[in-house]
């Protein structure tokens, strides 16, 4: 078997060649980084994204805050987790970084907040 | 009227002014940003994509994150913030710059700089910019507001979508649409190969199904109040055939068919633009051609990465310093020239003080290329690339010691770029 793939770990979008030289041994060429071996046997055995959207809050000063994965998450665990976050509600304060749902479905996979509201400004 | 005295104005408080309004603070510069929008970060809060930061933090962001990053320190240095607030016209040609502002806060107000920044950034072409014939109902917009619709303000703007165009903002929405319930039928491409990054034709198209039409373009809207359908056409051998026409039916039409750099304010202050980028032209110091102007990111030329937006940004912030403290207030500079499959070289000049960063845009696609540095006849350094897209902007670095025979008689001959 052989795939070329595009590693989606950064911008760069390097062009991976991945071959399987017997079954369950790959081989792959073309990555820039060894981020993408990494992402093309995940994209062979179980493909992953990183999901963001936006949830509301209780505040008409911003209604609406960003969130992310903290890493990516399974395709098939996609559709439930955006039909979870669009049920929620966030009440602010709000921090970057801070985590809104822990350990997504037993995926290991975090959601957490990624904008600051309200900011301070300091003088 | 009121007046406020400042070293440094930075006009736009998106990436790129932030970025060097941080630098030309830290130098202890008195320096004041000002921002249209309520919030700082310009664009980026409503880019809540991933992607962001990978050459300047070495981490994926996104784009609220990478604008956090810049905003905690903003607020934390000594810079005067001025949101709501608009720049109206400005008077450059003098040694102490001035600007006219207004805010609902300050009211009228102006401010008096030896030195300005212009990071304005950019704005989307749209359906005027096209001339796409048909009917002009409700449900058609740039891609970036509709992003700003969703993420911003909490609205979606349609349930069934075509989008025109395959930037990178077209891409994304495509993806955010879909994963906010609506269906995207069909982004739709006038040239023969993607304008957005790879990454995103894979990851926001791929991923969902979502057919890319390429050489096709939208040649009728049609609907009353809202949009119901468009019509697609396929272009052979750079025409329309209209015989191969397909209809989509639709409510939302979405355009992301490009960004021009916003320039009327430095138009009206009459600083010369550059026609291939939009942007203003700059010297090697990013100098417009008014002493003490200078200019970064989206503004000067339209960006692909946010991060080579703060990479430039800091740069001008570091030579804004360096010109106010009279280190390169004469310094010898010679032409660049974008010669064969370059649409543009930018900064417009050289020196052989220092060494000198180039960003340019190819022409042509190609897994290798070649790019020549000549100067006349010889060719005075050579570079090899690889997946050279019109896409994806790309940078080279000459040093001093690469330029030194190019001065004849005193005076810097023009070197010019060439990529095949």
């Amino acid at each position: 078997m052989e795939k070329e793939i595009i590693c989606l770990s950064c911008p760069n979008g390097c062009h991976i060649l991945v071959q399987e030289k017997e079954p369950g041994k790959y081989q792959f060429q073309g990555a820039k980084c060894e981020r993408g071996d990494v992402y093309a046997y995940e994209e062979i055995t179980e493909p992953k994204r990183v999901v963001t959207a936006v949830v509301p809050t209780s505040s008409d000063d911003m209604p609406y805050i960003p969130i992310k994965t903290d890493k990516p998450i399974p395709k098939k665990f996609i559709k439930p987790l955006l039909e979870k976050l669009y049920e929620l509600k966030v009440p602010l304060p709000t921090k970057c970084g801070q985590i809104l749902i822990f350990d997504f479905e037993g995926t290991g996979v975090n959601v957490v907040i990624t904008r600051t509201f309200p900011l301070e400004i300091q003088h | 009227m009121k007046e406020r005295n400042y070293d440094v104005l930075v006009i736009g408080a998106g990436a790129a002014g932030m970025a060097s309004a941080l630098k030309t603070s830290k130098q202890g510069l008195k320096t004041a940003i000002v921002d249209r929008e309520p919030y700082l970060g310009g664009i980026l809060p409503q880019c809540i994509h991933n992607g962001f930061g990978v050459h300047l933090f070495k981490e994926e962001l996104t784009g609220p994150e990478f604008a956090e990053r810049f905003i905690q320190n903003v607020v934390k240095s000594d810079i005067d913030i001025f949101l709501n607030t608009t720049v109206t016209n400005m008077a450059v040609h003098q040694p102490i710059k001035q600007a006219n502002l207004c805010s609902s806060q300050h009211g009228v107000f102006q401010i008096n700089a030896k030195a300005i920044v212009l990071a304005m950034g950019c704005r989307e072409r749209n359906r005027g910019n096209l001339g796409i014939p048909g009917t002009r109902p409700s449900g058609i917009f740039t891609a970036g507001l509709a992003q700003r619709f969703i993420n911003i303000d909490g609205y979606l703007p349609g349930r069934r979508v075509v989008i025109v165009g395959s930037g990178d903002i077209g891409l994304i929405m495509a993806r955010r649409l879909t994963w906010t319930g609506a269906q995207v039928l069909a982004v739709v491409e006038i040239l023969p190969y993607p304008s957005g990054l790879t990454r995103n034709i894979v990851q926001c198209l791929n991923d969902y199904g979502i057919p890319l039409f390429l050489s096709h373009v939208v040649s009728k809207i049609e609907g009353k109040d809202r949009v119901e359908a468009v019509n697609i056409t396929p272009l052979e051998s750079g025409a329309p055939n209209y015989s191969k026409t397909f209809k989509l039916e639709c409510d939302t039409l979405l355009f992301s068919v490009g960004l021009i750099p916003e320039n009327e304010l430095t138009q009206s202050a009459g600083i010369k633009i550059n026609p291939e980028t939009g942007g203003p032209l700059v010297d090697t110091r990013l100098m417009t051609s008014a002493e003490g102007v200078f200019a970064c990111g989206n503004v000067l030329h339209v960006h692909d990465l946010v991060d080579w937006v703060s990479d430039e940004a800091q740069r001008c912030g570091f030579e804004l310093v360096n010109y106010l403290e009279g280190k390169t207030k004469e310094i010898k500079q010679g032409r660049v020239i974008a010669g064969a499959n370059l649409k543009y070289v930018l900064p417009n000049r050289y020196r052989i003080s220092e060494k000198n960063r180039f960003s340019m845009r190819s022409l042509i696609v190609q897994d290798k290329a070649t790019l020549l540095v000549r100067q006349g006849e010889k060719v005075i350094r050579k570079f090899t690339l690889r997946n050279i897209k019109p896409a994806e902007m790309f940078h080279v670095e000459l040093k001093p010691e690469d330029l030194k025979e190019l001065v004849v008689n005193g005076e810097l001959l023009p070197i010019e770029f060439s990529l095949n």
